[in-house]
Protein backbone atom coordinates (compact mmCIF):
# COMPACT_ATOMS: atom_id res chain seq x y z
CA UNK A 1 0.00 0.00 0.00
CA UNK A 2 1.54 3.17 -1.09
CA UNK A 3 0.45 5.57 1.70
CA UNK A 4 -0.35 3.78 4.41
CA UNK A 5 -0.43 5.98 7.33
CA UNK A 6 2.98 6.40 9.57
CA UNK A 7 1.56 7.53 12.26
CA UNK A 8 -1.94 6.96 14.18
CA UNK A 9 -2.57 10.62 14.62
CA UNK A 10 -5.50 11.63 16.24
CA UNK A 11 -8.47 9.77 14.23
CA UNK A 12 -6.28 6.49 14.69
CA UNK A 13 -5.65 7.01 18.28
CA UNK A 14 -9.83 6.75 18.43
CA UNK A 15 -9.88 3.88 16.15
CA UNK A 16 -7.83 2.30 18.40
CA UNK A 17 -9.94 3.49 21.79
CA UNK A 18 -12.69 2.05 19.71
CA UNK A 19 -11.36 -1.25 19.35
CA UNK A 20 -10.07 -1.52 22.90
CA UNK A 21 -13.60 -0.90 23.48
CA UNK A 22 -14.54 -3.57 21.16
CA UNK A 23 -12.25 -5.94 22.36
CA UNK A 24 -13.28 -5.63 26.30
CA UNK A 25 -16.94 -6.01 24.87
CA UNK A 26 -15.84 -9.20 23.54
CA UNK A 27 -14.68 -10.85 26.67
CA UNK A 28 -17.47 -9.49 29.07
CA UNK A 29 -20.59 -9.80 26.89
CA UNK A 30 -19.78 -12.80 24.53
CA UNK A 31 -17.88 -15.08 26.50
CA UNK A 32 -20.19 -17.21 27.67
CA UNK A 33 -22.32 -17.01 23.87
CA UNK A 34 -18.92 -18.20 22.95
CA UNK A 35 -18.13 -21.48 24.91
CA UNK A 36 -21.83 -21.73 24.17
CA UNK A 37 -21.35 -21.84 20.01
CA UNK A 38 -17.98 -24.22 21.33
CA UNK A 39 -20.39 -26.28 23.60
CA UNK A 40 -17.55 -26.18 26.18
CA UNK A 41 -18.39 -24.79 29.48
CA UNK A 42 -16.82 -21.26 29.68
CA UNK A 43 -13.52 -22.07 31.93
CA UNK A 44 -12.28 -24.14 29.68
CA UNK A 45 -9.04 -23.75 27.56
CA UNK A 46 -10.62 -23.68 24.40
CA UNK A 47 -13.09 -20.88 24.58
CA UNK A 48 -10.47 -18.86 26.75
CA UNK A 49 -8.09 -18.67 24.00
CA UNK A 50 -11.31 -18.44 20.90
CA UNK A 51 -12.63 -15.45 23.30
CA UNK A 52 -8.70 -14.08 23.52
CA UNK A 53 -8.58 -14.57 19.87
CA UNK A 54 -11.64 -12.96 19.01
CA UNK A 55 -11.10 -9.42 21.07
CA UNK A 56 -7.61 -8.97 19.91
CA UNK A 57 -9.44 -9.45 16.63
CA UNK A 58 -12.30 -7.06 17.26
CA UNK A 59 -9.55 -4.61 18.57
CA UNK A 60 -7.21 -4.39 16.10
CA UNK A 61 -9.75 -3.95 13.28
CA UNK A 62 -11.12 -0.25 13.44
CA UNK A 63 -7.30 0.41 13.32
CA UNK A 64 -6.49 -1.13 10.67
CA UNK A 65 -9.02 -0.70 8.19
CA UNK A 66 -8.70 2.67 9.00
CA UNK A 67 -5.01 2.60 7.91
CA UNK A 68 -6.30 1.17 4.37
CA UNK A 69 -9.23 3.74 4.12
CA UNK A 70 -6.86 6.59 4.48
CA UNK A 71 -4.28 5.02 1.87
CA UNK A 72 -7.52 4.73 -0.21
CA UNK A 73 -7.67 8.59 0.62
CA UNK A 74 -4.21 9.63 -0.33
CA UNK A 75 -3.99 6.96 -3.44
CA UNK A 76 -7.08 7.08 -5.56
CA UNK A 77 -6.51 10.95 -6.64
CA UNK A 78 -3.53 9.68 -8.61
CA UNK A 79 -4.12 10.40 -12.14
CA UNK A 80 -3.82 7.47 -14.88
CA UNK A 81 -0.96 9.20 -16.19
CA UNK A 82 0.73 9.42 -13.03
CA UNK A 83 0.51 5.81 -12.20
CA UNK A 84 1.93 4.63 -15.15
CA UNK A 85 5.53 5.83 -13.60
CA UNK A 86 4.48 6.12 -9.71
CA UNK A 87 7.43 2.92 -9.49
CA UNK A 88 9.94 4.60 -11.04
CA UNK A 89 9.56 7.20 -8.65
CA UNK A 90 9.98 4.85 -6.02
CA UNK A 91 13.56 4.64 -7.12
CA UNK A 92 14.04 8.22 -7.47
CA UNK A 93 14.26 7.62 -11.43
CA UNK A 94 12.10 10.95 -13.28
CA UNK A 95 9.65 8.94 -14.99
CA UNK A 96 8.71 11.62 -17.34
CA UNK A 97 12.41 11.80 -18.08
CA UNK A 98 11.58 8.19 -18.79
CA UNK A 99 8.46 8.78 -21.04
CA UNK A 100 10.14 11.17 -23.29
CA UNK A 101 13.11 8.51 -24.03
CA UNK A 102 10.26 5.93 -24.86
CA UNK A 103 9.59 8.24 -27.74
CA UNK A 104 12.83 9.08 -29.03
CA UNK A 105 13.67 4.64 -29.30
CA UNK A 106 12.17 3.30 -32.51
CA UNK A 107 10.05 0.14 -31.43
CA UNK A 108 11.75 -2.41 -32.60
CA UNK A 109 15.69 -0.98 -31.49
CA UNK A 110 17.80 -2.87 -29.06
CA UNK A 111 19.72 -0.16 -26.28
CA UNK A 112 22.13 -0.35 -23.12
CA UNK A 113 21.88 1.62 -19.95
CA UNK A 114 24.56 3.14 -18.43
CA UNK A 115 24.53 5.11 -15.13
CA UNK A 116 27.29 7.48 -13.25
CA UNK A 117 28.90 5.99 -10.64
CA UNK A 118 27.99 8.53 -8.06
CA UNK A 119 24.39 8.49 -8.85
CA UNK A 120 22.22 7.89 -5.64
CA UNK A 121 22.04 3.69 -4.95
CA UNK A 122 18.27 3.29 -5.83
CA UNK A 123 19.18 4.55 -9.16
CA UNK A 124 21.75 2.49 -10.03
CA UNK A 125 19.99 -0.64 -8.68
CA UNK A 126 16.58 0.49 -10.18
CA UNK A 127 17.61 1.89 -13.52
CA UNK A 128 17.91 -1.15 -15.54
CA UNK A 129 15.38 -2.71 -14.65
CA UNK A 130 12.51 0.15 -14.84
CA UNK A 131 13.53 0.68 -18.31
CA UNK A 132 13.37 -2.83 -19.13
CA UNK A 133 9.76 -2.48 -17.94
CA UNK A 134 8.83 1.17 -19.17
CA UNK A 135 10.54 0.78 -22.65
CA UNK A 136 8.99 -2.59 -23.61
CA UNK A 137 8.88 -3.25 -26.66
CA UNK A 138 12.53 -2.24 -26.75
CA UNK A 139 14.97 -4.72 -25.82
CA UNK A 140 17.67 -3.87 -23.27
CA UNK A 141 21.34 -5.36 -24.00
CA UNK A 142 23.85 -6.05 -21.27
CA UNK A 143 27.25 -4.74 -23.41
CA UNK A 144 26.78 -1.46 -25.11
CA UNK A 145 28.92 -2.15 -27.82
CA UNK A 146 26.40 -4.37 -29.55
CA UNK A 147 23.19 -1.76 -28.78
CA UNK A 148 21.64 0.49 -31.27
CA UNK A 149 20.94 2.89 -28.49
CA UNK A 150 22.49 4.23 -25.29
CA UNK A 151 20.86 5.59 -22.48
CA UNK A 152 23.48 7.28 -20.09
CA UNK A 153 22.41 8.70 -16.65
CA UNK A 154 24.41 11.31 -14.78
CA UNK A 155 27.02 11.82 -17.40
CA UNK A 156 27.66 11.80 -21.02
CA UNK A 157 28.21 8.44 -22.57
CA UNK A 158 31.95 9.45 -23.25
CA UNK A 159 32.39 10.30 -19.50
CA UNK A 160 31.03 6.75 -18.66
CA UNK A 161 33.52 4.84 -21.56
CA UNK A 162 31.04 4.41 -23.76
CA UNK A 163 31.38 5.08 -27.77
CA UNK A 164 28.29 7.24 -28.56
CA UNK A 165 27.19 9.58 -31.38
CA UNK A 166 24.99 12.50 -31.10
CA UNK A 167 24.32 12.39 -27.70
CA UNK A 168 21.11 14.43 -26.68
CA UNK A 169 19.99 16.02 -23.20
CA UNK A 170 17.09 14.90 -22.84
CA UNK A 171 16.74 16.29 -19.11
CA UNK A 172 17.20 16.75 -15.59
CA UNK A 173 16.67 14.05 -12.90
CA UNK A 174 13.84 15.98 -11.02
CA UNK A 175 14.12 13.71 -8.13
CA UNK A 176 17.84 13.15 -7.39
CA UNK A 177 20.11 15.97 -7.95
CA UNK A 178 18.98 16.87 -10.99
CA UNK A 179 21.72 14.97 -12.76
CA UNK A 180 21.40 15.29 -16.88
CA UNK A 181 20.18 12.27 -18.72
CA UNK A 182 21.58 11.58 -22.55
CA UNK A 183 20.39 9.66 -25.33
CA UNK A 184 23.01 9.11 -27.84
CA UNK A 185 22.90 6.22 -30.66
CA UNK A 186 25.59 3.63 -30.96
CA UNK A 187 28.11 4.44 -33.59
CA UNK A 188 27.21 2.14 -36.83
CA UNK B 1 -12.12 3.02 -15.01
CA UNK B 2 -15.50 2.19 -14.64
CA UNK B 3 -15.49 0.48 -18.01
CA UNK B 4 -12.20 -1.60 -17.48
CA UNK B 5 -13.88 -2.62 -14.26
CA UNK B 6 -17.05 -4.12 -16.20
CA UNK B 7 -15.02 -5.88 -18.45
CA UNK B 8 -12.58 -7.52 -16.06
CA UNK B 9 -15.29 -8.45 -13.96
CA UNK B 10 -17.19 -10.10 -16.72
CA UNK B 11 -13.56 -12.07 -17.33
CA UNK B 12 -13.53 -13.41 -13.74
CA UNK B 13 -16.97 -14.27 -14.09
CA UNK B 14 -15.65 -16.85 -16.14
CA UNK B 15 -12.94 -17.52 -14.00
CA UNK B 16 -15.34 -18.66 -11.74
CA UNK B 17 -17.15 -20.98 -14.60
CA UNK B 18 -14.04 -22.72 -14.77
CA UNK B 19 -13.41 -22.75 -11.58
CA UNK B 20 -16.84 -25.13 -11.54
CA UNK B 21 -15.68 -27.17 -14.46
CA UNK B 22 -12.66 -28.33 -12.27
CA UNK B 23 -14.93 -29.02 -8.90
CA UNK B 24 -17.77 -30.87 -11.32
CA UNK B 25 -14.51 -32.59 -12.83
CA UNK B 26 -13.63 -34.02 -9.14
CA UNK B 27 -17.21 -34.82 -8.00
CA UNK B 28 -18.29 -31.97 -6.05
CA UNK B 29 -21.52 -29.67 -7.45
CA UNK B 30 -21.85 -26.67 -5.16
CA UNK B 31 -24.89 -24.50 -5.51
CA UNK B 32 -24.30 -21.24 -7.37
CA UNK B 33 -25.55 -19.33 -3.96
CA UNK B 34 -23.05 -21.42 -1.76
CA UNK B 35 -20.78 -18.05 -1.75
CA UNK B 36 -18.22 -19.48 0.15
CA UNK B 37 -17.85 -22.42 -2.68
CA UNK B 38 -18.78 -20.30 -5.63
CA UNK B 39 -16.64 -17.30 -4.60
CA UNK B 40 -13.96 -18.97 -2.56
CA UNK B 41 -13.01 -22.66 -3.93
CA UNK B 42 -14.73 -21.95 -7.17
CA UNK B 43 -12.88 -18.81 -7.95
CA UNK B 44 -9.40 -20.05 -6.72
CA UNK B 45 -9.74 -23.16 -8.43
CA UNK B 46 -10.64 -21.02 -11.61
CA UNK B 47 -7.12 -19.21 -11.47
CA UNK B 48 -5.65 -21.76 -10.59
CA UNK B 49 -6.79 -23.88 -14.14
CA UNK B 50 -6.38 -20.46 -15.95
CA UNK B 51 -2.54 -19.89 -15.07
CA UNK B 52 -1.80 -23.22 -14.80
CA UNK B 53 -2.76 -24.20 -18.13
CA UNK B 54 -2.57 -20.60 -19.42
CA UNK B 55 1.53 -21.13 -18.75
CA UNK B 56 1.15 -24.24 -20.97
CA UNK B 57 -0.53 -22.59 -23.63
CA UNK B 58 2.37 -19.64 -23.80
CA UNK B 59 4.64 -22.26 -24.23
CA UNK B 60 2.75 -23.37 -27.01
CA UNK B 61 3.15 -20.06 -28.80
CA UNK B 62 -0.16 -18.99 -27.86
CA UNK B 63 0.01 -15.26 -27.12
CA UNK B 64 -3.60 -15.20 -24.42
CA UNK B 65 -5.71 -12.51 -26.42
CA UNK B 66 -8.93 -12.12 -24.39
CA UNK B 67 -10.81 -14.57 -26.36
CA UNK B 68 -8.38 -16.89 -26.06
CA UNK B 69 -9.32 -16.13 -22.54
CA UNK B 70 -12.26 -16.51 -22.13
CA UNK B 71 -11.88 -19.69 -24.39
CA UNK B 72 -9.65 -21.34 -22.11
CA UNK B 73 -12.78 -20.83 -19.44
CA UNK B 74 -15.13 -22.16 -21.72
CA UNK B 75 -13.01 -25.25 -22.15
CA UNK B 76 -12.18 -25.91 -18.61
CA UNK B 77 -15.77 -25.71 -17.05
CA UNK B 78 -17.12 -27.74 -20.61
CA UNK B 79 -14.24 -30.42 -19.44
CA UNK B 80 -16.01 -30.44 -15.81
CA UNK B 81 -19.30 -31.39 -17.46
CA UNK B 82 -18.21 -34.61 -19.02
CA UNK B 83 -18.02 -35.97 -15.59
CA UNK B 84 -22.01 -36.91 -15.22
CA UNK B 85 -21.86 -39.36 -12.44
CA UNK B 86 -21.09 -39.44 -8.46
CA UNK B 87 -21.16 -35.47 -8.42
CA UNK B 88 -22.28 -34.78 -4.99
CA UNK B 89 -23.05 -31.22 -3.24
CA UNK B 90 -20.62 -30.31 -0.51
CA UNK B 91 -21.33 -30.50 3.05
CA UNK B 92 -23.48 -27.96 4.67
CA UNK B 93 -22.42 -25.42 7.31
CA UNK B 94 -22.74 -25.65 10.92
CA UNK B 95 -25.58 -23.70 12.43
CA UNK B 96 -24.02 -20.62 13.79
CA UNK B 97 -26.33 -18.29 15.26
CA UNK B 98 -25.20 -14.82 16.03
CA UNK B 99 -21.59 -15.48 14.80
CA UNK B 100 -23.25 -14.10 11.20
CA UNK B 101 -21.75 -10.95 12.67
CA UNK B 102 -17.97 -12.14 11.98
CA UNK B 103 -18.91 -12.74 7.97
CA UNK B 104 -20.31 -9.37 7.60
CA UNK B 105 -17.21 -7.98 9.30
CA UNK B 106 -15.03 -9.82 6.66
CA UNK B 107 -17.50 -9.07 4.01
CA UNK B 108 -16.91 -4.70 4.77
CA UNK B 109 -13.10 -5.65 5.42
CA UNK B 110 -12.57 -7.29 1.81
CA UNK B 111 -15.04 -4.45 0.27
CA UNK B 112 -12.66 -1.53 1.69
CA UNK B 113 -9.34 -3.71 0.82
CA UNK B 114 -10.95 -4.60 -3.25
CA UNK B 115 -11.24 -0.40 -3.19
CA UNK B 116 -7.46 0.16 -2.00
CA UNK B 117 -6.29 -2.77 -4.19
CA UNK B 118 -8.36 -1.36 -7.28
CA UNK B 119 -6.53 2.14 -6.27
CA UNK B 120 -3.17 0.99 -6.44
CA UNK B 121 -0.68 1.52 -8.96
CA UNK B 122 2.11 -0.84 -9.67
CA UNK B 123 4.55 0.90 -7.63
CA UNK B 124 6.93 -1.86 -5.87
CA UNK B 125 10.16 -3.00 -7.29
CA UNK B 126 8.96 -6.74 -7.39
CA UNK B 127 5.68 -6.17 -9.37
CA UNK B 128 7.16 -4.54 -12.51
CA UNK B 129 10.82 -5.84 -12.32
CA UNK B 130 9.56 -9.21 -12.29
CA UNK B 131 6.06 -10.27 -12.59
CA UNK B 132 4.48 -6.86 -14.72
CA UNK B 133 7.41 -6.74 -17.40
CA UNK B 134 6.76 -10.40 -18.30
CA UNK B 135 2.91 -9.67 -18.87
CA UNK B 136 3.76 -6.50 -20.15
CA UNK B 137 5.92 -8.35 -22.64
CA UNK B 138 3.66 -11.13 -23.77
CA UNK B 139 1.15 -8.42 -24.55
CA UNK B 140 3.73 -6.30 -26.92
CA UNK B 141 5.67 -8.97 -28.09
CA UNK B 142 2.58 -11.18 -28.74
CA UNK B 143 3.13 -14.03 -26.78
CA UNK B 144 6.48 -15.71 -25.27
CA UNK B 145 9.64 -13.84 -26.63
CA UNK B 146 13.07 -15.89 -25.98
CA UNK B 147 14.86 -12.91 -27.10
CA UNK B 148 13.41 -10.55 -24.90
CA UNK B 149 13.43 -12.99 -21.70
CA UNK B 150 17.46 -14.15 -22.23
CA UNK B 151 18.49 -10.19 -22.68
CA UNK B 152 19.03 -7.95 -20.01
CA UNK B 153 15.56 -6.36 -19.81
CA UNK B 154 14.26 -8.35 -16.77
CA UNK B 155 15.20 -10.16 -13.94
CA UNK B 156 14.29 -13.84 -12.47
CA UNK B 157 13.06 -14.35 -15.98
CA UNK B 158 12.93 -18.14 -15.38
CA UNK B 159 9.89 -17.35 -12.91
CA UNK B 160 6.95 -19.44 -13.89
CA UNK B 161 4.18 -17.45 -15.33
CA UNK B 162 0.94 -18.38 -13.12
CA UNK B 163 1.11 -14.16 -12.14
CA UNK B 164 1.48 -13.29 -15.79
CA UNK B 165 -0.77 -15.10 -16.83
CA UNK B 166 -3.48 -14.10 -14.39
CA UNK B 167 -2.31 -10.04 -14.82
CA UNK B 168 -3.23 -10.52 -18.46
CA UNK B 169 -6.43 -10.96 -17.91
CA UNK B 170 -6.77 -6.99 -16.65
CA UNK B 171 -4.30 -6.25 -19.49
CA UNK B 172 -6.14 -8.11 -22.04
CA UNK B 173 -9.47 -7.14 -21.18
CA UNK B 174 -8.96 -3.64 -19.77
CA UNK B 175 -6.07 -2.82 -22.59
CA UNK B 176 -2.45 -1.21 -21.58
CA UNK B 177 -1.26 0.14 -19.48
CA UNK B 178 -3.81 -1.13 -17.24
CA UNK B 179 -3.96 0.15 -13.23
CA UNK B 180 -5.77 -2.79 -12.51
CA UNK B 181 -3.11 -5.55 -12.09
CA UNK B 182 -3.57 -5.02 -8.23
CA UNK B 183 -6.93 -5.56 -8.12
CA UNK B 184 -6.88 -8.70 -10.41
CA UNK B 185 -3.52 -10.51 -7.80
CA UNK B 186 -5.65 -9.10 -4.82
CA UNK B 187 -8.94 -10.75 -5.55
CA UNK B 188 -7.17 -14.26 -5.12
CA UNK B 189 -6.26 -13.22 -1.39
CA UNK B 190 -9.69 -11.72 -1.21
CA UNK B 191 -11.36 -15.09 -2.13
CA UNK B 192 -8.64 -17.21 0.18
CA UNK B 193 -10.99 -16.69 3.59
CA UNK B 194 -14.39 -17.51 1.69
CA UNK B 195 -12.17 -20.87 0.48
CA UNK B 196 -11.12 -21.78 4.13
CA UNK B 197 -14.66 -21.34 5.16
CA UNK B 198 -16.23 -23.81 2.26
CA UNK B 199 -12.93 -26.30 3.24
CA UNK B 200 -13.37 -27.05 6.82
CA UNK B 201 -16.98 -25.52 7.77
CA UNK B 202 -18.35 -29.59 8.44
CA UNK B 203 -15.26 -29.98 10.57
CA UNK B 204 -14.71 -26.53 12.55
CA UNK B 205 -17.06 -24.31 14.41
CA UNK B 206 -18.40 -21.68 12.53
CA UNK B 207 -17.19 -19.21 15.00
CA UNK B 208 -13.65 -20.76 15.06
CA UNK B 209 -13.75 -20.84 11.39
CA UNK B 210 -15.11 -16.94 10.79
CA UNK B 211 -12.84 -15.88 13.11
CA UNK B 212 -9.68 -17.36 11.42
CA UNK B 213 -11.40 -15.97 8.03
CA UNK B 214 -11.62 -12.14 9.71
CA UNK B 215 -7.92 -12.46 11.38
CA UNK B 216 -6.71 -13.32 7.64
CA UNK B 217 -8.63 -10.27 5.90
CA UNK B 218 -7.65 -7.92 9.04
CA UNK B 219 -3.90 -9.17 9.03
CA UNK B 220 -1.81 -5.54 8.11
CA UNK B 221 0.96 -7.69 6.72
CA UNK B 222 -0.99 -9.65 4.32
CA UNK B 223 -3.04 -6.28 3.25
CA UNK B 224 -0.23 -4.75 2.11
CA UNK B 225 1.83 -7.52 0.60
CA UNK B 226 -1.73 -8.30 -1.41
CA UNK B 227 -1.79 -4.60 -2.57
CA UNK B 228 1.74 -4.82 -3.72
CA UNK B 229 0.78 -6.89 -6.80
CA UNK B 230 3.69 -9.27 -5.91
CA UNK B 231 3.39 -13.52 -6.20
CA UNK B 232 4.02 -14.21 -2.09
CA UNK B 233 0.58 -14.21 -0.87
CA UNK B 234 -0.47 -15.95 -4.54
CA UNK B 235 1.43 -18.54 -3.69
CA UNK B 236 0.54 -18.71 0.66
CA UNK B 237 -2.86 -18.80 -0.60
CA UNK B 238 -2.91 -21.88 -3.29
CA UNK B 239 -0.34 -23.92 -0.52
CA UNK B 240 -2.85 -22.99 2.04
CA UNK B 241 -5.52 -24.81 0.04
CA UNK B 242 -3.43 -27.25 -1.05
CA UNK B 243 -2.62 -28.25 2.49
CA UNK B 244 -6.08 -28.12 4.20
CA UNK B 245 -7.17 -30.27 1.40
CA UNK B 246 -4.71 -32.42 1.71
CA UNK B 247 -5.73 -33.09 5.47
CA UNK B 248 -9.33 -33.86 4.62
CA UNK B 249 -8.42 -36.06 2.30
CA UNK B 250 -5.84 -37.83 4.91
CA UNK B 251 -8.62 -37.76 7.60
CA UNK B 252 -11.99 -39.04 5.84
CA UNK B 253 -10.12 -40.21 2.63
CA UNK B 254 -12.57 -38.38 0.33
CA UNK B 255 -10.83 -38.45 -3.26
CA UNK B 256 -11.97 -34.98 -4.33
CA UNK B 257 -10.23 -33.70 -2.02
CA UNK B 258 -7.19 -34.90 -2.72
CA UNK B 259 -7.39 -33.77 -6.43
CA UNK B 260 -8.62 -30.36 -5.54
CA UNK B 261 -5.43 -30.18 -3.29
CA UNK B 262 -3.67 -31.44 -6.51
CA UNK B 263 -4.84 -28.14 -8.31
CA UNK B 264 -4.07 -25.99 -5.86
CA UNK B 265 -0.63 -27.49 -5.61
CA UNK B 266 -0.06 -27.16 -9.24
CA UNK B 267 -0.91 -23.64 -8.77
CA UNK B 268 1.49 -23.12 -6.34
CA UNK B 269 4.36 -24.56 -8.29
CA UNK B 270 3.22 -22.52 -11.14
CA UNK B 271 3.34 -19.43 -9.12
CA UNK B 272 7.07 -19.38 -7.65
CA UNK B 273 9.71 -21.46 -7.36
CA UNK B 274 9.69 -21.76 -4.19
CA UNK B 275 6.19 -23.30 -4.48
CA UNK B 276 8.43 -26.66 -5.78
CA UNK B 277 9.81 -26.69 -2.58
CA UNK B 278 6.77 -26.12 -0.28
CA UNK B 279 4.89 -28.90 -2.17
CA UNK B 280 7.32 -31.38 -2.15
CA UNK B 281 7.03 -30.65 1.43
CA UNK B 282 3.85 -31.00 1.75
CA UNK B 283 3.17 -34.27 -0.14
CA UNK B 284 5.83 -36.30 2.16
CA UNK B 285 3.98 -34.97 5.19
CA UNK B 286 0.76 -36.06 3.15
CA UNK B 287 2.20 -39.95 2.53
CA UNK B 288 3.22 -39.79 6.18
CA UNK B 289 0.43 -38.90 7.63
CA UNK B 290 -1.49 -41.93 5.00
CA UNK B 291 0.73 -44.52 5.59
CA UNK B 292 0.06 -44.05 9.18
CA UNK B 293 -3.76 -44.25 8.95
CA UNK B 294 -2.97 -47.05 6.44
CA UNK B 295 -4.16 -45.46 3.60
CA UNK B 296 -3.57 -46.44 0.13
CA UNK B 297 -1.20 -43.65 -1.30
CA UNK B 298 -1.71 -45.08 -5.06
CA UNK B 299 -3.48 -41.76 -6.00
CA UNK B 300 -1.58 -39.50 -4.16
CA UNK B 301 1.40 -40.72 -6.16
CA UNK B 302 -0.59 -40.28 -9.65
CA UNK B 303 -1.21 -36.79 -7.99
CA UNK B 304 1.99 -35.97 -7.50
CA UNK B 305 2.97 -37.16 -10.54
CA UNK B 306 0.15 -34.73 -12.37
CA UNK B 307 1.18 -31.70 -10.78
CA UNK B 308 4.98 -32.31 -11.43
CA UNK B 309 3.89 -32.80 -15.16
CA UNK B 310 2.14 -29.57 -14.85
CA UNK B 311 5.08 -27.83 -14.41
CA UNK B 312 7.08 -29.28 -17.47
CA UNK B 313 6.26 -27.58 -20.28
CA UNK B 314 8.04 -23.90 -19.31
CA UNK B 315 10.32 -25.95 -17.39
CA UNK B 316 11.37 -27.60 -20.21
CA UNK B 317 10.77 -24.24 -23.02
CA UNK B 318 12.65 -21.58 -20.19
CA UNK B 319 16.16 -24.44 -20.19
CA UNK B 320 15.66 -24.72 -23.75
CA UNK B 321 16.07 -21.04 -24.84
CA UNK B 322 18.70 -20.82 -21.74
CA UNK B 323 16.74 -18.52 -19.97
CA UNK B 324 18.02 -17.66 -16.45
CA UNK B 325 17.62 -15.42 -13.93
CA UNK B 326 20.13 -12.12 -12.87
CA UNK B 327 20.57 -13.54 -9.75
CA UNK B 328 22.28 -16.92 -10.78
CA UNK B 329 23.84 -15.25 -13.46
CA UNK B 330 25.90 -13.12 -11.19
CA UNK B 331 27.25 -16.41 -9.62
CA UNK B 332 24.58 -16.20 -6.53
CA UNK B 333 25.69 -15.95 -2.98
CA UNK B 334 29.07 -16.98 -2.27
CA UNK B 335 29.28 -19.04 1.12
CA UNK B 336 31.65 -15.88 2.78
CA UNK B 337 28.40 -13.14 1.96
CA UNK B 338 26.11 -15.11 3.52
CA UNK B 339 26.00 -13.74 6.56
CA UNK B 340 25.56 -10.38 4.85
CA UNK B 341 22.82 -11.63 2.57
CA UNK B 342 20.78 -12.69 5.46
CA UNK B 343 21.15 -9.91 7.90
CA UNK B 344 19.96 -7.56 5.12
CA UNK B 345 22.70 -6.11 2.93
CA UNK B 346 24.37 -3.49 5.15
CA UNK B 347 26.93 -2.27 2.71
CA UNK B 348 23.82 -1.22 0.48
CA UNK B 349 22.16 1.62 2.44
CA UNK B 350 21.16 4.64 0.43
CA UNK B 351 22.76 7.93 0.18
CA UNK B 352 19.49 9.54 0.69
CA UNK B 353 16.27 7.94 2.29
CA UNK B 354 13.56 7.13 -0.49
CA UNK B 355 10.98 9.95 -1.70
CA UNK B 356 6.85 9.16 -0.75
CA UNK B 357 6.24 9.42 -4.69
CA UNK B 358 2.90 11.46 -4.12
CA UNK B 359 5.01 14.01 -2.44
CA UNK B 360 5.30 17.20 -4.51
CA UNK B 361 8.32 16.36 -7.39
CA UNK B 362 11.29 18.26 -8.39
CA UNK B 363 10.64 20.30 -5.07
CA UNK B 364 14.72 20.33 -4.54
Amino acid sequence: MLNLPSQPGTAGLVMLVVGAFAGVFVIVVLRGRIAHQLGAPSSEARPLLVTAALALTAAAAPYTLWRVTEDIRETAPITAAHARYVGAETKLVDGELVERIVELIPENATYAVAVAPGAYVEIRESLAQWLGYALLPRRQLRVAAVAEWIVAWGAPPATLGIRAVRPTLVGRNRLSEFEPVYLAEAPS
Amino acid sequence: MTRDLAVVAVANVFIVGAGFGVLRATGIRPALTDLTWTLGVGYLLGVAAVGAVGSALLVAGLALSWWQILLLCACVFAAGLLRRDGNRPPPGARRSGWVWALPAVALLAGAILAVDFAAQPLWTDDAWSIWAVKAHSIVELDGLNAAFLSSASLISADYPLLVPVLELVPLRFAGLPSELIPLQLGLAFLALPAALVALMRDRVPALTLWLVALAIVLAPTLQVQAASAVADVTLATFFALAGVAGWRWVEAGESAMLWLGGCFAAAAVATKFEGRAFVALLFLALVAAAMRRGRSVRNLVWVALAVTASALPWQLWSRAHGIGNAYSEAGGVRAAELPDTVVGFPGRRSRSPARSPTRPRGSR
